[in-house]
């Protein structure tokens, strides 16, 4: 017997070694993103360019002409101020304009071909200014006109333009010289309202942002975190979380921890919903993006 | 254990004097039974049973005692005991004591080992057998004790005297008279057996007819039966 | 019978993490500890593994899941397991991504991990109906969470990190079981009762512990017929489980199958899964094959939502648990000895006499019935040992017994050679019997008198211990008795000198007893040689021995007649060898009534003469009155042929 007792204690050290461990079991999380830095260099706005308070400047940079309709709403202490924004970019790609040291490309200097109508209402002209700061100095250029419409809480001191949701903006394009006209509707998303709660208030470390909103399930959906410098209450952006509109997203408490309180006073969360797409315009492409917008701004607790 | 001693002393002192002789004539003699030594008779003794008269030549003895009489003839001996009656149950209880009594023992071993040591039979290679008269005497007295009626009894004592007395033991006729009288009490094995024992002594050719007829037609009674 | 699946469904796939607490269901062996076949009693050590794995579509993925040993000790057993097998892994797959400058994408995972790692347990037997126990487990739950971190410096950037919350647990539980009849048994035990665990900082972590409840779980086992069991158990959370075994024996093996269901609160439906066993069960070993099956859709990926809101209690069995098949493998392994001989009954057939030294040498003074336990023929060894007695335990001859079988055993005795209590001793013999060299089987202990060394049993056969007994001392009191008479000696014929020794001898040892009476002489007791002429008197019994030992150590044989006539008061007086032959007789005297003829070994007749010992006076006297009592007693009245007389030889 006592010669069995030597292999019976072999038997288990061999499954042991010869196999594997209980598969896990899975359990899926609906709150999904994907988050990526957008503001890399704090002290460095240039990202405030004017385009829109979303994207990445080097995306639009891609396409000869821009075309940008948003409606956005701005929250801030308790108070909702409702902005319509229409801005057209045409671009004349062979003229780039690059940051003199880095030579990142900043943007191309713009054209105005002809008259651009939004539902009608004549877009102005105004100033395209970049803004941006490179190893300490700040630069400020104006690189051309671009087309803009503005209107804040409908006054009547503003542009007449109206942002409508979930409805057709109609573009109408009349060249100067020669070039084709050109006339399209331009779809628009649903409203997107949003609320934000603060979840674990009390701990720094522990700090969630839990945002809920009318979920559409539209594709293209995504969160800015920002925060507003306490300096000069200019906002920058930290992160661009990309996830499901489905209404609801926690953002963890690893993006919030370490913002500086010390420079930031307030965060700024724009949730945004954008229809966007390329169109193909006598051979040039035309990008045109429309998004709901709506910009929360709250205390840092 | 007392009262055994004390009796014991009393037996000595008082035996039972149930027996007398009389000298009749000649030499009369006797010896009591815790004695060793002979006493005459002068004319008339009391003695107990158990004690040994012996007469000698041209002498004669009457014993009387327990309502009989006995004359004991010349050159005799005998036990005064043994003249009773005794039955027959009696005396094939006699015979059987005798047979135990003649019995070779057997000597156990035991675990232990005996420490002592009872060493050869020194006097056997010395042994001087004196012609002893006296064993004859007795013979002669128990011969008289069948003539006078008391066969069982002259049985015993022949075979007590044969035992103590060999020399007696070694006399065909003697051997043959007793013998005889067992077969006349009808006791066929033990007289076959005498018959048998008596064939190896050394016999007269008709002795030897003798004893071989008398053991052949033992045997063919005992067939019978 | 309790089978190994429904240990299983308490225990190991327990509608409780904890164990049901009883020496019998610690481990699947404990549990069929109730079979009556008695194939599975455990006696001594327990080792025990299982092996298996869950089945989730076409995927079996295999582990062991536990390894454990046990010991028994007297009514204690104690068992250890280490059981990697008992855990549950929770991945979430969050489609967090971070984006590392570059498109690096990189996706954030969470891990949790429910372990229950070791476990030990205890339980003691404080009767035969009722046990008791505890157990301790050591859990650990692991949660890993990917995370990233912002670096605001000169630039933004993430760093990936591992937030790890790692919390250890113990569980302390107890437990009771109470064998009603052989049939039934009822079990009880806690669940959750003490906790000792590391508590989450963060709510976070604290929603997602092991749920731990107190609870409170009662089972019976009934045994419907003779391997024919069934069995419930219902814990207060609602869950209950119950279950179905048979047995059926095949020769050397039993081999059954075992069914039982359960129902848990939170698993849906309302029975959730089934157990189904096939069992095989061996005197050395039991092995195991187990199906569990879930009645739900079990499937690889749940949400989280679904685990946040509801947790689990149990390790492997619970909401997210999938079907299993395990292989249970119990070994049983017996160091100790097994008891193969028993006592049924002992007699003392003798009275311990210590004079008679090597009466029980022959013949037995015990005698015992023991029975064959086991299936063999087995030799059994008696032996004894016996307190104030002797210091060794001594052995008797061997017996050979059937199996199963009854036999009679015979106990010796060897009086050991310095024992000289001259009082009687009440003490206590040890009886032990046993099948093989190291090992006592069985014992018992019987009170033994030990009389005293002077006790004799009444046979005069018996004298001749103590005649025997010193004769070291005899010889030297004879000869120095002889060494006076030596002129006297010298002058005796040689065939004569016997005769003449034992009365010179005879005279001076009636000289020195002076005092007859002893008030210690009975029956039943004898003195020595040495005591009687110390003590300067005896009975009748005392006197012979002494005179025949004085005798026999100088070489004169000597016997004893044996009165038994003399109503209730026995005596006995001597016989001695005068060695002469018929024909010397009359160097004795005339008187042919005072000797008597005995055969020797070669046939030649001997001159015996008898003394009467208790005759103080002189040898003539002594030799007279014996010859009167002897022709009287033994020869006339034919006392040698009825009985009433003996001559016992002392060799």
């Amino acid at each position: 017997m006592k010669r069995y007792f030597y292999t019976l204690l072999i038997i288990p050290l061999f499954f042991y070694t010869a196999c594997d461990e209980p598969a896990p079991t899975e359990l899926i999380d609906n709150d999904s993103f994907e988050v990526e830095i957008i503001g890399k260099d704090i002290e460095n706005e240039y990202y405030t360019n004017g385009y829109d308070t979303s994207g990445v400047s080097n995306e639009i940079l891609n396409y000869s002409s821009v075309i940008s309709l948003s409606g956005i709403k701005i929250t801030n202490n308790g108070r909702t101020d409702n902005i319509s924004s229409a801005q057209v970019y045409i671009f004349d790609k062979s003229k780039p304009f690059r940051s003199p040291i880095n030579n990142i490309l900043l943007g191309y200097e713009t054209i105005i071909p002809g008259i651009i109508r939004f539902d009608n209402i004549v877009a102005r002209l105004s100033d395209y200014r970049i803004r941006f700061r490179e190893a300490g100095t700040l630069i400020d250029t104006v690189l051309g006109k671009k087309y803009e419409l503005f209107n804040l809480n409908n006054r009547p001191i503003f542009d007449p333009f109206v942002f409508k949701y979930d409805a057709n903006i109609n573009f109408n394009y009349n060249a100067f010289l020669g070039g084709q006209n050109s006339s399209f509707e331009i779809n628009t998303p649903k409203e997107i309202t949003g609320t934000i709660k603060f979840i674990n208030n009390g701990n720094q470390n522990n700090l969630n942002i839990e945002i809920n909103w009318n979920g559409e399930s539209v594709n293209n959906f995504y969160v800015i975190l920002g925060g507003i410098k306490s300096i000069n209450n200019k906002a920058f952006p930290f992160y661009k979380i990309k996830t499901n509109d489905d209404g609801r997203l926690i953002i963890p408490d690893y993006l919030l921890k370490n913002i500086p309180r010390n420079k930031f006073n307030k965060f700024a969360i724009s949730l945004i919903r954008k229809y966007s797409g390329v169109k193909n315009l006598n051979s040039n492409e035309l990008y045109v993006a429309s998004q709901s917008v709506h910009t929360i701004l709250v205390d840092i607790p | 254990m007392k009262i055994i001693i004390i009796v014991f002393f009393l037996i000595r002192i008082l035996p039972a004097q149930d027996y007398e002789i009389e000298k009749l004539k000649g030499d009369v003699k006797f010896i009591l039974p815790e004695q060793n030594n002979w006493q005459k008779v002068d004319k008339k003794s009391s003695v107990s049973e158990n004690t040994i008269v012996s007469t000698d030549n041209n002498s004669k003895a009457k014993i009387t005692g327990e309502g009989l009489i006995f004359i004991l003839k010349e050159n005799s001996a005998l036990n005064i005991s043994s003249i009773k009656k005794i039955s027959l149950d009696e005396l094939i209880m006699a015979l059987a004591l005798d047979r135990v009594l003649n019995a070779p023992r057997q000597k156990e071993k035991l675990k232990s080992e005996s420490t002592s040591v009872y060493g050869n039979n020194l006097s056997a290679s010395n042994e001087v057998i004196l012609s002893n008269e006296f064993g004859w005497k007795r013979i002669k007295g128990a011969k008289q004790l069948a003539e006078n009626g008391f066969i069982e009894s002259s049985i015993i004592a022949a075979k007590d005297i044969f035992r103590k007395y060999p020399d007696t033991s070694r006399d065909p006729d003697n051997r043959i008279y007793f013998a005889d009288l067992l077969l006349s009490k009808k006791l066929y094995e033990e007289a076959l057996e005498d018959f048998i024992s008596i064939k190896k002594l050394n016999l007269s050719n008709t002795q030897q007819e003798e004893v071989e007829s008398k053991i052949n037609s033992i045997n063919k009674l005992l067939l019978k039966d | 019978m309790i089978s190994l699946s429904e240990i299983y469904s308490q225990s190991a796939l327990g509608l409780n993490p904890v164990n049901s607490i009883s020496e019998l269901s610690f481990s699947s062996i404990n549990s069929i500890e109730f079979n009556p076949s008695n194939y599975n009693t455990i006696k001594d050590w327990v080792f025990s593994f299982t092996f298996g794995g869950e089945v989730l579509s076409d995927n079996f993925n295999s582990s062991l899941y536990q390894v454990s040993a046990g010991k028994k000790f007297n009514g204690h057993y104690l068992q250890l397991r280490y059981s990697p097998g008992f855990q549950k892994e929770f991945v979430i797959k969050s489609e967090q991504q971070v984006i590392y400058g570059n498109d690096n994408k990189s996706t954030l995972e969470t891990r949790y991990f429910y372990k229950e790692l070791f476990s030990a347990g205890y339980s003691y037997k404080l009767n035969e109906k009722i046990s008791t126990g505890l157990n301790i487990k050591y859990l650990k739950e692991e949660f890993y969470k990917d995370i990233v971190t912002t670096i605001f410096s000169d630039t933004v950037y993430f760093i990936p990190e591992t937030e790890q919350n790692i919390f250890s647990n113990w569980k302390i539980d107890f437990g009771f079981v109470w064998n009603l009849t052989r049939d039934i048994n009822l079990n009880i035990c806690s669940v959750n009762l003490l906790n000792i665990r590391e508590n989450a900082d963060l709510n976070e972590y604290q929603n997602l512990r092991l749920k731990h409840n107190k609870e409170l779980l009662v089972g019976v086992n009934y045994n419907l017929a003779d391997q024919f069991n069934f069995n419930l158990s219902y814990e207060t959370n609602s869950s209950f489980i119950f279950g179905l075994n048979a047995l059926h024996n095949f020769g050397p093996f039993n081999a059954g199958l075992s069914v039982s269901g359960f129902h848990d609160k939170i698993q849906k439906p309302f029975f959730a899964g089934i157990n189904l066993s096939g069992l095989i069960i061996t005197k050395y070993f039991d092995i195991a094959l187990t199906w569990l099956k879930y009645f739900s859709d079990r499937t690889a990926s749940y949400n989280l939502n679904e685990f946040k809101e509801q947790g689990i209690s149990n390790i492997i069995n619970n909401q997210f648990s999938n079907d299993k098949i395990l292989l249970n493998a119990v070994f049983k392994i017996n160091t100790l000895n097994e008891q193969k001989v028993k006592f049924l009954d002992i007699e003392i057939i003798k009275s311990i006499y210590p004079a008679l030294s090597d009466l029980y040498l022959d013949e037995p003074f015990a005698k015992a019935r023991v029975i064959n336990l086991t299936d063999t023929k087995i030799e059994v060894k008696p032996s004894i040992r016996i307190n104030n007695f002797s210091n060794e335990v001594l052995s008797s001859s061997p017996v050979a017994v059937n199996a199963f079988d009854t036999a009679d055993v015979n106990y010796y005795l060897i009086i050991p050679e310095n024992y000289r209590s001259t009082n009687p001793d009440l003490t206590y013999a040890d009886f032990l019997i046993s099948a093989s060299n190291d090992f006592i089987d069985d014992e018992i202990q019987k009170p033994l008198l030990i009389n005293s060394i002077n006790a004799w049993d009444g046979k005069v056969i018996n004298l001749r211990y103590f005649i025997k007994n010193d004769l070291d001392f005899s010889v030297k009191y004879s000869k120095n008795i002889l060494s006076g008479y030596k002129t006297l000696l010298d002058s005796t014929i040689s065939s004569l000198l016997t005769f003449r020794k034992a009365e010179i001898i005879f005279n001076s040892f009636v000289k020195n007893l002076t005092y007859i009476a002893d008030p210690r002489a009975t029956e039943e007791y004898v003195q020595y040689p040495q005591q009687t002429l110390e003590l300067k008197g005896g009975d009748c019994d005392d006197l012979s021995v002494c005179y025949s030992s004085l005798l026999e150590s100088i070489g004169i044989e000597t016997a004893l007649i044996d009165y038994k006539s003399d109503g209730s008061i026995r005596h006995v007086s001597v016989l001695l060898n005068t060695k002469l032959s018929p024909g010397q007789g009359y160097l004795l005297g005339a008187n042919d009534t005072k000797y008597f003829l005995r055969k020797n070994a070669k046939g030649d007749d001997e001159i015996w003469i008898p003394v009467e010992t208790t005759s103080l006076t002189d040898f003539d006297d002594a030799w007279s009155i014996a010859s009167a009592k002897f022709n009287k007693d033994a020869i006339n009245n034919f006392g040698l042929i009825t009985g009433k007389v003996e001559i016992i030889d002392i060799y």
